[in-house]
């Protein structure tokens, strides 16, 4: 069979076209039969010296004539032209294709890359990079923080209203004693429902740090923020951990896991704790009110500040000493293009980080929580909790903190139940000084009438949340103003028992002391016992340390 | 268009990434990338890395970041 071309012939130009008539004339001349193919096709493939039909033509009659010819044409041509025959062959059909494709088809060039580049030459610009990453962090911890707060009180209701009536219940029914009431309504309940009440934020801030993640935004912040993280021998991908330090270590420890490089990951864990997480802003907020009155503001960033400079300062010391950089560590940057985050990864990303976080912290927790409500309840039918175990351990420490400016027994037991839950400091010492909270009388309801608050409740922190989120743009405000409920008892009893420069001491140590019970878990989890130990060591050393200088230097001034 | 990809080459010294060629020349990558392939097999232009070196004698091109994350660039072998 014959393969004819009759109804099309790209015209290659006068010289290649000549050369082509050329070589089918030499094939009648030679009689050179072509067989199957048309003469014009293996005229030009013997020219552009295809090989495939090289090697064929070859085992042909006459074959070796007509590819000298061939050869003879092409060099000729080469020669013209100044190119390689089969390329300018190629660059007639590229020129043809490119003709029809412009005449027939009319489309937006696909931009995406152009895109990303545009998006990168703001978000990593040399001096913009910088307030667009801190824009765009401040947005997703205000979202975090706020959004997140009615679902946190929400959760608290829940947990401390409904489900510890519901156990209540079902141990009423039951033959146990009531110890055991006891140590599961105030032991586990309490202890464990505190860290679940965290859970929403969680969800929210996974939420928004996989859409960071998705969307390509994390790789460019790992960038803007590289320079800065290098003078603490870190690089960029260790800010964000850092950043969520603000809000919780523990996801922060997770988070982690985004480093490559062990050496890094663990670097970053020991500096996290360091970040003035959100659960020690109520001390912040209880001793800057008794003691800063409208300075308190500044005293908290403050606090806030000094655990940035510590954190530094402890990153320089740890790179110099036992977690020197390693070769193998050199920070390659990906920068992927920009995409739209698909929902079903970011809610699995979402929920799997929560799920390791309750699952892991809450473990850890349960055991702390029965540790301590036995500490606190032996020997058994103790009145006072000074007499108790606890009570007695707090006693024996305290002078520890004598050179620091509080030496109480109470503080002592402030600062242990401290490393639980941070927060747990000012309920401890409101306890404590304030003769603990009355009995809350429960008044009896129904099944129906507590699923029906718990959805009423969900229903109004959603709105709630809904509120605050759209009051984040610029001119609205859909919140009302409510001012920070100031609890003036426990002011005065602190003043009663702190000055100043203590108060000021007490806060530095607060800041730095031992990270709380489930960021210890979270590091022992990723990094193993000994870098959790490490971790609770150096930085109740550092708080020592530190707050030492605060109050002693504050003496020598004469501010006590 | 061969010729016209390979003039505009000419004029850069540190080369071209595919997308800056495509978009120059106002062709989809994918075409551009055909050509680009045949002039590199025929060595009229020559494939760097992101740094400028050349890519072609390095055994871990698959495995490169850096070439992941920026891509090949293209010089006209002539002014290599």
């Amino acid at each position: 069979m014959t393969i004819t071309s009759s109804l099309f012939k790209l015209d290659y130009g006068g010289k290649i076209e000549r050369e082509i008539a050329k070589l089918i004339s030499a094939f009648e001349e030679i009689k050179f039969d072509t067989g199957r193919y048309s003469q014009r096709w293996l005229a030009l493939k013997l020219l552009e010296a295809d090989a495939d039909i090289l090697a064929r033509v070859q085992a042909m009659p006459n074959g070796e004539q007509v590819i000298a010819r061939a050869k003879q044409g092409a060099e000729h041509v080469s020669s013209m032209l100044g190119d390689d025959f089969d390329l300018i062959t190629a660059d007639r059909r590229y020129g043809y294709i490119n003709g029809i494709v412009r005449q027939s088809l009319h489309r937006p060039l696909i931009d995406r890359i152009t895109l990303t580049d545009r998006i990168d030459d703001i978000v990593t610009h040399k001096w913009l990079g910088l307030p667009v990453f801190f824009a765009v962090m401040y947005i997703v911890f205000r979202l975090v923080i706020d959004v997140s707060s009615p679902f946190l009180d929400w959760t608290d209701a829940l947990i401390n209203g409904p489900l510890a009536n519901w156990l209540r219940f079902i141990l009423d029914l039951t033959p146990a004693p009531a110890w055991i009431h006891s140590l599961i309504i105030d032991g586990i309940v309490a202890g464990v429902g505190g860290v679940l009440v965290f859970v929403p934020g969680l969800l929210i801030l996974y939420f928004f740090l996989a859409l960071l993640e998705d969307s390509g935004y994390m790789s460019r912040a790992a960038f803007v923020m590289d320079r800065f993280m290098r003078v603490v021998g870190l690089h960029g991908k260790s800010f964000i951990p850092m950043i969520l330090g603000f809000g919780c270590a523990v996801p922060a420890i997770y988070a982690t896991r985004t480093i490559a490089s062990r050496r890094d990951r663990i670097l970053t864990a020991l500096l996290v704790p360091l970040m003035s997480c959100s659960a020690r802003l109520p001390v912040y907020v209880v001793f800057g009110l008794a003691f800063f009155g409208a300075r308190a503001g500044t005293v908290i960033w403050a606090m806030y500040a000094l655990g940035i400079v510590v954190a530094m300062l402890a990153g320089m010391v740890f790179t110099r000493t036992i977690l020197k950089p390693d070769v193998t560590s050199a920070f390659v940057l990906e920068l992927p293009p920009y995409r739209q985050p698909a929902l079903k990864s970011v809610l699995i990303h979402m929920w799997e980080n929560t799920r390791e976080f309750v699952r892991k912290a809450g473990t850890t927790i349960l055991y702390a929580s029965l540790v301590m409500w036995w500490l606190l309840n032996l020997p058994w039918g103790v009145a006072e909790q000074r007499d108790s175990y606890f009570g007695k351990v707090s006693g024996t420490i305290a002078p520890v903190f004598a050179p620091l400016g509080f030496d109480g027994w109470e503080t002592g037991g402030a600062l242990v139940t401290g490393f639980m839950a941070k927060e747990i400091v000012v309920s401890t010492m409101s306890q404590i000084y304030l003769g603990g909270e009355e009995a809350e009388v429960i008044q009896p309801t129904t099944l129906g009438e507590d699923l029906i608050g718990i959805g009423q409740g969900f229903v109004d922190a959603t709105v709630s949340s809904g509120k605050i989120l759209l009051s984040i743009i610029p001119g609205v405000n859909l919140v009302d103003a409510t001012s920070a409920s100031e609890d003036t008892a426990l002011s005065l009893a602190l003043r009663e028992r702190f000055t100043t420069l203590s108060a000021t001491a007490f806060l530095v140590f607060v800041l730095l002391y031992v990270p709380c019970v489930a960021t210890l878990g979270a590091i022992k989890h990723e990094f193993g016992i000994s870098w959790a130990v490490t971790s609770a060591v150096y930085q109740t050393a550092i708080a020592w340390i530190v707050a030492f200088l605060v109050y002693q230097g504050g003496l020598l001034f004469g501010l006590g | 268009m061969l010729t016209q990809l390979v003039k505009l080459l000419e004029d850069k010294e540190n080369g071209l990434s595919l997308s800056e060629i495509s978009r120059e020349m106002k062709a989809q990558p994918t075409a551009v990338l055909c050509m680009i392939d045949l002039l590199v097999q025929k060595g009229k232009l020559l494939e760097v890395g992101p740094d400028g070196k050349c890519c072609a004698t390095c055994g871990i091109q698959t495995e490169c970041n850096l070439l992941a994350a920026r891509g090949k660039r293209y010089v006209v072998a002539a002014l290599s």
